[in-house]
C-alpha cells in the first residue's frame, strides 16, 4: 500500500547536490517505508471476534421496551463517578460528532467552608417528561418517542432559531455553527434498538451510568435531580442520581459563582427594539388619530416609517437563523411555541402596516384611523408575544414584570419619540406634545430599570442577583454608557430644545442616542440572562 | 449547505440528519456511524500513561479512523481514560513538524542529517566526547530507546545521556535496585482487585490513573482504602481513611507507621528472618518514632496513627501499598519508596496475591526506558562499570566492546549543570519538552540558551523546546510507528503502524537508522533493521536478567496474547506449556533480585525540605496533575479540541478559605504568586481541599514550573516538584 509516487513527498524532495551517492535513497526509502502501512491488518481482523457490545452491557441497560406510562432515563451512581470523563470522549468518538462536540459533559459539587466535599457530575441530556425544548420549537423539530421517551432533535427539521437553547434549563442543546442547526443527545436511541448501550454507557470504567425504565408518574415534578440544577417542576428531568454518601444540601456548583457571558443574538437585539418601536409608533399614531391630533399626512407618514421600521426589524431577525430557507414553517409549532405564535404575530403585524400605507394612499383618513388602529393592536400583540418568548424560558432575568417592563416600557417610549420625530420635522403641533411625552417616558423608564439592577445587586436572595452582578461586575461600561446617555438625553438635549434652537435636529439626535440606549439594554437582556445549567467546573 | 428545503412539514431524514446515523458495524464493536465504518480492525496500546490500556483501532482501506477500547485487554478491560479515546486526533493538528527545521527554515533530510552528524562530530573533536549528550523519553518505543541509546553511546561515542523517566520514576527504580536488588514493580493490576487494603501514598489515581482505578472499584472485598495527601483528592473523597499530612512529613509517618507494628508484634518474623536483611538496625531506628513526635510532625493525631496500624495489621496478608509522584518527587524520595517497601516486607506483605510495595509508573514507556534507553543502565539492566556486563551485552549485540562505555552517565541535573558550566555543548532532545517541564524552568531555559548546539527530534515544532532548537528533526507519532511499550505492570505490548506520519516526518526508529549511516557507524547495527529486529537483540541482552524475556517468541506472540509480562524465560515458557497465566507477580518465593536473594532494609533521618517556609514566602506550593484529559506539557493533549474542552480552562490556584479570608481574596479573584524565582498572575479557586497555609497548582501550564524549587533526591537525582515556598498578593 505505497503511496503513488506523484504524492510520494520523496520524489518531490530538490536534490540540490545532485548526489551519486546512495544517502538519498536511503532517504527516500525511509520516506517510503514511512508512508507504507505494512500492518498485516487481515490477519488481525480475522483472528480479532471479542465478545460484541451487545453482549457486554446487558446489565446496564434495560431488558424490554417501556411499557405505557413508562420511558427510557439516565441512572447515574455518583459514587461510582470518578470524573475521568472518560463518557465525554466516547460520547464525541462513537457518535462521530465534530471537532469539541459531545452530548455528555462533566461538572463538580463542592462543599462549603466548614465541609470538604467534592463530587463529579456526569450529565447529558435528561429526556425530559415534559421537555422545554421540543415546547419551544417553532418548527417541530423535536421528537419525544411515544414509546422511549427518548427527546430526539431532527436535525434536518431545524431551522437553527437555538430557541430551544434558551428555553432548556440544563444548558442540553448545543448550536451547531458549521452546520447552522441545533445538535443534541438521542440516548444513542439506535444502538438501545438494537440491544447495544449507550455510548456513555460503554465507555465509563466504573459502570456509573447506566439506562433505566422509568415510570412517568414516578418522575419528580419538584425540588432539583441533583444540587444546583433547576426546579423538575418546569421540565420534569428523567436522570436519576444515585449516591450512598448524601450530598450536603450546601454543596454547590464548582461554577456557582462564574459570571459568564451569554450569546448576544444580535440580529434578535436589534429586531426587538425596532418592531417595538414600530408597534409603539402604530399605537401613538392611533391615539394622535382618534384625539383629532394629526391630519390625513401627518398620519400617513408616521405610518410609513413605523412600518419601514418594523419591517426591517422583521428582516433582521431572519439573519439570526441557521436554515433561514427552512424557515416558512415556523407557525408549525403555534400550538405550545411562543416563538411560533410572535412570528405568526408579526406576520398579521406587517400586513395590517401594509394596509395603513394602502389607506393613506387611498386617501381616507377615517380608513387609515382604522388600519393604524388594527395595526396597532397586532403591533402590541406582537410585543406581548415577543415578552412571552423570553417569560417562558422561566430565566430569572426575564420574568414578566422584567421583560414586559422593558418590552412595553421601550414600545411607548420609542413609539412616542419616532413620530415625534417625523411630526417634528412636518412642523406638525402635535409634535409639542410628543416631545415632551418622550422625555418624560425616558427619564421613567430609565430610572424605573435602573432602580431594578440596585436592588437586585444588594439583594443575595433576588432571583436574578447573579444577572445584576454579570451586569456590574462584567458590564459595567454598557451601565455607565447608558447613564451617560441618560444624562444627554434627559438634561442636555431637553434644555437645547428648550432654546427653540432647531428642534427636529436636536430632537432626532436625542431619539437616536435613545435608540442606542435602548440597543444597548437589549444587548445586555441577552448577555446578562445566565441560564441555569447542570454542575459545571 | 444552502439547499431548498422539502415541501413537507417535517423533514425526518435528510443530510443533516444522516450525518449522525449509526449503522451494524463488524468486528463485535456494535453500531458506529455511518462514515466511520470500519473495514478491519487491530490492536494497539495506548501511548500516554503507564497504565498501558489496549485499544481497538478502527481501520479503513489500511487506516485508522476512530479506536475504542479493547475489551480482551487484561489491563484495561474494554475502558480508557479520555486521552486514550483521542489518541488518533491529536495526530492531525496543524503544528505537527513536517519537515527537518535548520535554523527555523525547512531543509530537507539530507541537509538536516549531514548537518547534525557535523555538528556533532566538531564539538566532540573539539571539546571531547563527553561535551555531546542525549536527553530521551519514556514516550516512544522501546526498540527506539534502545536504538539510541547505543547509537549515541556505542556508535557516536556519547557518555551522556538520560531520559524524562528521570522527572517520573528515577526514584522507583533506586529504590527497588536497593531494596530488591533490581528494579523490579512485583505486581500484577490483579492486585488491586485482591487487597483487603490498599494504601495509596502521594497518588492519585481517580485522575492519574483513571483505568487503574477502575480496577480498584472491581474489589469485591469491601477493602479499606486508605489515602495519603495533603490534599483532599478526588482519590481521598473516594477513600476510606484519608491522612491529610503536611506535606513532605511522609516519611516521618511511614516510619512511624512502622514502629507502631513493631511495638505492637504486628510482622511476619519468618518472612524477615528468612528472606530480609537488615531489620534490626531497622527497628533500632524506627525505635525513635514513637506515636507522639509523629503526631507533632505530620499533624496527625495519634488515634489517628493507630488506626493505620492498626489497619494494616487487620488486612494483612491482603495489604498492597501504592505509591506514585508525591512520592518519587520528594528531596528522601528514594528513602521514602524504601519506607514503604519496608513496611510491606516487614509484615510479609509481598508476592501474594493482593499485596506488595508498588509503584505505579507515569509513561507509557518508562519501564522501557528504565531497561533498555542505555543510559543509566547498560542495555536489559546492566551495569556500565561491570566489565561482565559490557562483555555480554557486545556478545549480544555484536558490538565490539571497546565500544561500551565502562562508566554510567550523568544523571539529567548534572548534564545541564555540565552544560552550565559549559563541559556539555550539543543536547539533543528526543520526545521531551523540559524547557516546559523541567523544574526551575527559568534556569533550565537559561542553560539551554547557553548551548553550541541544540537537536530537538519531536512530532510538534511547536514545543517549547523545540522553539529554542537549533535543528528540529521531525519525528512521526504514536500509531505512525511500531514497536512495544512496557507497562507499570512490567507488560510488554506491541503497538502497530495505522496512520501516516505527515510531510517528511519519520519515525525515531528510521531518523537514528539514517544517522547511523550518516555517522558512518552503520556497521555496528546491521542486524539492527526492524523495531522486531532489535526486539530480538535485545531478548538476547536480558538473558539471565530479572527482566528476561527470551521466551517471547516475537511480537505476534505479544500481540496474541494480550501482552506478555517480564520476566519470561524459554524454562517459564516450558514449564507453563501452551497456557502462559495473564498476571504475574514477583516474589512468590520470597526469593529476591539480590546476590543473597534478601531484600534490604534501607532508611535515613528525615530532613525538612531544602526550601524553607519564610515570613517572605510564607506559603508551601504543591504542584500536581488537573485532569484526567490532560497529559504533562500538553504537547499532544492540547490538540484535542474534546480534551482541550475537559480540561480547566485557565489556571486555578487552589487556597483555603481562612487564608483566603487572610488575604481578602474571594472566589475567581486574580492574585500573583511568587517564588524567589519568578511569578505568575492568577485566579483563586477556594477550596478546603488543600490545607491552611499551603496552596497548589496544576503542572500543565507552562508558567508554573518556573516557580518551582530545584532539589533532588541525593540517590535517584529526581527533581522534587511538590515542595516550594511562595508568596501571595492579590492583584
Amino acid at each position: 500500500m505505497i503511496f503513488d509516487s506523484a504524492s510520494d513527498p520523496a520524489t518531490s524532495e530538490s536534490s540540490s547536490s545532485g548526489f551519486a551517492n546512495p544517502k538519498p535513497d536511503l532517504i527516500q526509502q525511509a520516506l517510503r517505508e514511512q508512508q507504507t502501512l505494512q500492518t498485516p491488518v487481515a490477519l488481525f481482523s480475522e483472528e480479532y471476534d471479542s465478545k460484541a457490545v451487545r453482549d457486554r452491557f446487558t446489565h446496564l441497560i434495560p431488558l424490554s421496551k417501556p411499557s405505557l406510562g413508562e420511558q427510557y432515563g439516565f441512572e447515574v451512581n455518583l459514587d461510582a463517578c470518578t470524573g475521568c470523563k472518560a463518557c465525554v470522549a466516547a460520547c464525541h468518538s462513537l457518535n462521530g460528532l465534530d471537532d469539541d462536540e459531545s452530548w455528555r459533559d462533566m461538572g463538580l459539587l463542592v462543599g462549603t467552608r466548614l465541609q470538604p466535599y467534592q463530587q463529579t457530575v456526569t450529565t447529558a441530556c435528561h429526556h425530559c417528561a415534559e421537555p422545554a425544548c421540543a415546547d419551544g420549537c417553532p418548527v417541530l423539530a423535536y421528537d419525544k418517542d411515544p414509546i422511549t421517551g427518548i427527546v430526539r432533535h431532527l436535525d434536518d427539521q431545524c431551522i437553527g432559531c437555538s430557541y430551544c437553547i434558551l428555553k432548556c434549563p440544563y444548558d442540553v442543546p448545543k448550536f451547531n455553527f458549521k452546520r447552522g442547526i441545533v445538535r443534541k443527545c438521542d440516548m444513542c436511541q439506535s444502538r438501545l434498538a438494537d440491544g447495544e448501550a449507550p455510548a456513555c454507557v460503554q465507555a465509563c470504567p466504573n459502570e456509573a451510568i447506566k439506562i433505566q425504565v422509568v415510570k412517568l408518574d414516578a418522575v419528580p415534578d419538584r425540588g432539583e435531580i441533583i444540587p444546583g440544577a433547576f426546579d423538575s417542576s418546569y421540565t420534569r428531568p428523567t436522570t436519576t442520581y444515585l449516591s450512598a454518601k448524601p450530598i450536603p444540601p450546601e454543596a454547590k456548583a464548582a461554577d456557582a459563582g462564574v459570571l459568564r457571558l451569554e450569546h448576544a443574538h444580535l440580529p434578535l437585539t436589534v429586531m426587538l427594539v425596532l418592531t417595538q418601536m414600530s408597534a409603539g409608533g402604530f399605537l401613538i399614531n392611533a391615539l394622535a388619530a382618534w384625539l383629532g391630533a394629526v391630519n390625513l399626512n401627518e398620519a400617513g407618514f408616521v405610518s410609513l416609517v413605523a412600518f419601514v421600521i418594523g419591517l426591517a426589524g422583521i428582516a433582521l431577525s431572519v439573519l439570526h437563523l441557521g436554515q433561514p430557507l427552512k424557515a416558512w414553517r415556523a407557525f408549525l409549532g403555534w400550538r405550545k411555541s411562543w416563538l411560533s405564535r410572535e412570528i405568526i404575530a408579526f406576520g398579521l403585524f406587517a400586513k395590517l402596516g401594509a394596509l395603513c400605507l394602502v389607506a393613506w394612499w387611498w386617501g381616507d383618513f377615517s380608513l387609515l384611523r382604522w388600519a393604524i388602529t388594527l395595526a396597532a393592536g397586532s403591533g402590541l400583540l406582537a410585543v406581548f408575544t415577543s415578552v412571552m418568548v423570553y417569560v417562558d424560558t422561566q430565566r430569572p432575568f426575564w420574568s414578566m414584570k422584567l421583560t414586559g417592563g422593558k418590552f412595553f416600557g421601550t414600545t411607548l417610549l420609542l413609539g412616542t419619540a419616532m413620530p415625534g420625530i417625523v411630526w417634528a420635522w412636518m412642523q406638525a403641533p402635535v409634535a409639542q406634545i410628543a416631545i415632551p411625552a418622550a422625555l418624560i417616558l425616558r427619564w421613567l423608564v430609565s430610572l424605573l430599570e435602573m432602580r431594578e439592577i440596585q436592588r437586585a445587586r444588594s439583594d443575595q436572595s433576588s432571583p436574578w442577583h447573579l444577572s445584576a452582578r454579570i451586569l456590574t461586575e462584567k458590564l459595567p461600561h454598557l451601565l455607565k454608557a447608558r447613564r451617560i446617555m441618560l444624562a444627554i438625553v434627559g438634561i442636555v438635549l431637553p434644555t437645547i430644545i428648550f432654546t427653540q434652537f432647531h428642534v427636529p435636529l436636536i430632537f432626532s439626535l436625542s431619539v437616536a442616542i435613545t435608540l442606542a440606549s435602548q440597543l444597548i439594554e437589549r444587548y445586555y437582556f441577552f448577555t446578562a440572562a445566565s441560564g441555569s445549567k447542570m454542575p459545571g467546573n | 449547505m444552502i439547499k431548498l428545503p422539502a415541501l413537507t412539514f417535517r423533514e425526518w431524514t435528510g443530510p443533516l440528519t444522516a450525518d449522525l446515523v449509526r449503522e451494524p458495524s463488524k468486528f463485535g464493536l456494535g453500531q458506529m456511524p455511518s462514515r466511520l465504518l470500519p473495514d478491519a480492525t487491530t490492536k494497539a496500546i495506548c501511548g500516554f500513561c503507564s497504565t498501558g490500556c489496549g485499544l481497538t483501532v478502527h481501520l479503513k482501506e489500511g487506516e485508522a479512523i476512530n479506536l475504542t477500547p479493547d475489551p480482551e485487554y487484561p489491563v484495561n478491560l474494554g475502558t480508557a481514560c479520555p486521552k486514550g479515546w483521542e489518541a488518533l486526533s491529536v495526530l492531525d493538528a496543524s503544528d505537527r513538524a513536517t519537515m527537518p527545521l535548520l535554523h527555523g527554515k525547512p531543509v530537507d533530510w539530507d541537509t538536516a542529517l549531514r548537518f547534525f552528524c557535523d555538528k556533532m562530530r566538531e564539538i566532540q573533536a573539539k571539546h571531547g566526547p563527553e561535551a555531546a549528550a542525549f536527553l530521551s523519553t519514556g514516550q516512544i518505543m522501546f526498540e527506539e530507546m534502545a536504538y539510541l541509546g547505543a547509537l549515541a553511546k556505542f556508535g557516536m561515542g556519547m557518555i551522556h545521556g538520560d531520559g524524562n523517566t528521570r522527572q517520573c520514576m528515577a526514584t522507583a527504580v533506586a529504590a527497588y535496585k536497593e531494596s530488591f536488588g533490581f528494579d523490579s514493580p512485583p505486581f500484577t493490576y490483579e492486585d488491586f482487585e485482591q487487597s483487603d487494603v490498599l494504601i495509596f501514598i502521594g497518588a492519585n489515581p481517580c485522575i492519574a490513573h483513571p483505568i487503574m482505578w477502575q480496577r480498584v472499584l472491581k474489589n469485591k472485598r469491601n477493602p479499606e482504602i486508605i489515602v495519603v495527601d495533603p490534599r483532599s483528592t478526588e482519590t481521598a473523597m473516594a477513600a476510606t481513611q484519608h491522612y491529610a499530612i503536611r506535606p513532605k512529613s511522609d516519611l516521618t509517618l511511614l516510619y512511624g507507621i512502622a514502629h507502631l507494628l513493631i511495638r505492637d508484634h504486628s510482622i511476619d518474623e519468618a518472612f524477615i528472618a528468612e528472606h530480609t536483611n537488615g531489620f534490626n538496625d531497622f527497628a533500632d531506628f524506627v525505635f525513635d518514632f514513637a506515636p507522639e513526635r509523629v503526631s507533632a510532625e505530620t499533624g496527625l493525631s495519634q488515634a489517628q496513627l493507630m488506626l493505620f496500624a492498626d489497619t494494616i495489621r487487620k488486612g494483612t496478608p491482603r495489604v498492597s501499598f501504592w505509591w506514585t509522584m508525591g512520592v518519587n518527587q520528594g528531596h528522601q524520595a528514594t528513602r521514602t519508596a524504601q519506607a514503604i517497601i519496608n513496611l510491606a516486607l516487614m509484615t510479609g506483605n509481598i508476592g501474594k496475591p493482593g499485596t506488595g510495595a508498588n509503584s505505579i509508573t507515569g509513561q507509557c514507556n518508562a519501564m522501557g526506558s528504565r531497561l533498555f534507553s542505555n543510559t543509566t543502565n547498560l542495555l536489559g539492566g546492566h551495569d556500565f562499570r561491570n566489565a561482565m556486563h559490557r562483555e555480554k551485552i557486545s556478545q549480544a549485540t555484536g558490538i565490539p566492546v571497546g565500544r561500551i562505555p565502562d562508566r554510567p552517565s550523568l544523571a539529567y541535573d548534572q548534564i545541564i549543570q555540565a552544560a552550565d558550566e559549559g563541559q556539555v555543548k550539543a543536547i539533543w532532545f528526543v520526545a521531551t519538552n523540559p524547557s516546559h517541564s523541567w523544574i526551575d524552568q527559568n534556569e533550565m531555559n537559561r542553560v539551554l540558551d547557553k548551548l553550541d548546539f541544540v537537536v530537538v527530534q519531536d512530532m510538534y515544532c511547536s514545543t517549547e523546546t523545540a522553539k529554542r532548537a537549533h535543528l528540529v528533526l521531525p519525528a512521526a507519532g504514536w500509531g505512525e510507528k511500531e514497536g512495544c511499550f512496557i507497562n507499570s505492570e512490567r507488560r510488554l505490548g506491541y503497538s502497530p503502524k495505522v496512520r501516516r506520519a505527515p510531510g517528511q516526518a519519520l519515525a525515531d526508529f528510521q531518523i537514528f537508522k539514517l544517522i547511523a549511516h550518516y555517522w558512518g557507524c552503520e556497521d555496528l547495527f546491521q542486524e539492527w533493521t526492524t523495531p522486531e529486529a532489535v526486539f530480538r537483540v535485545l531478548q538476547r541482552c536480558s538473558e539471565g536478567q530479572p527482566c528476561e524475556i527470551t521466551g517471547i517468541e516475537g511480537y505476534e506472540m505479544i500481540r496474541k496474547s494480550g501482552g506478555v509480562q517480564w520476566p519470561l524465560t524459554k524454562v517459564q515458557v516450558a514449564d507453563f506449556q501452551s497456557q502462559i497465566p495473564q498476571h504475574r507477580r514477583l516474589f512468590v518465593d520470597g526469593r529476591f533480585f539480590t546476590a543473597d536473594q534478601r531484600a534490604n532494609f534501607c532508611f535515613v533521618e528525615p530532613e525538612a525540605p531544602p526550601e524553607q517556609r519564610s515570613d517572605e514566602y510564607p506559603f508551601i506550593l504543591l504542584t500536581g496533575r488537573g485532569s484526567s484529559a490532560q497529559w504533562h506539557t500538553e504537547t499532544r493533549t492540547g490538540k484535542s479540541a474534546v480534551l482541550s474542552k475537559m480540561s480547566p480552562q485557565e489556571l486555578m490556584l487552589d487556597i483555603h478559605p481562612a487564608d483566603a479570608d487572610k488575604l481578602g481574596l474571594v472566589d475567581g479573584a486574580a492574585i500573583r504568586v511568587i517564588s524567589r524565582r519568578a511569578e505568575l498572575t492568577t485566579m483563586v479557586r477556594i477550596t478546603n481541599c488543600v490545607s491552611e497555609g499551603q496552596v497548589y497548582l496544576p503542572m500543565h501550564d507552562s508558567r508554573v514550573n518556573q516557580l518551582t524549587h530545584a532539589s533532588f533526591d541525593p540517590h535517584s537525582r529526581q527533581p522534587s516538584y511538590k515542595y516550594s515556598a511562595v508568596r501571595l498578593i492579590p492583584a
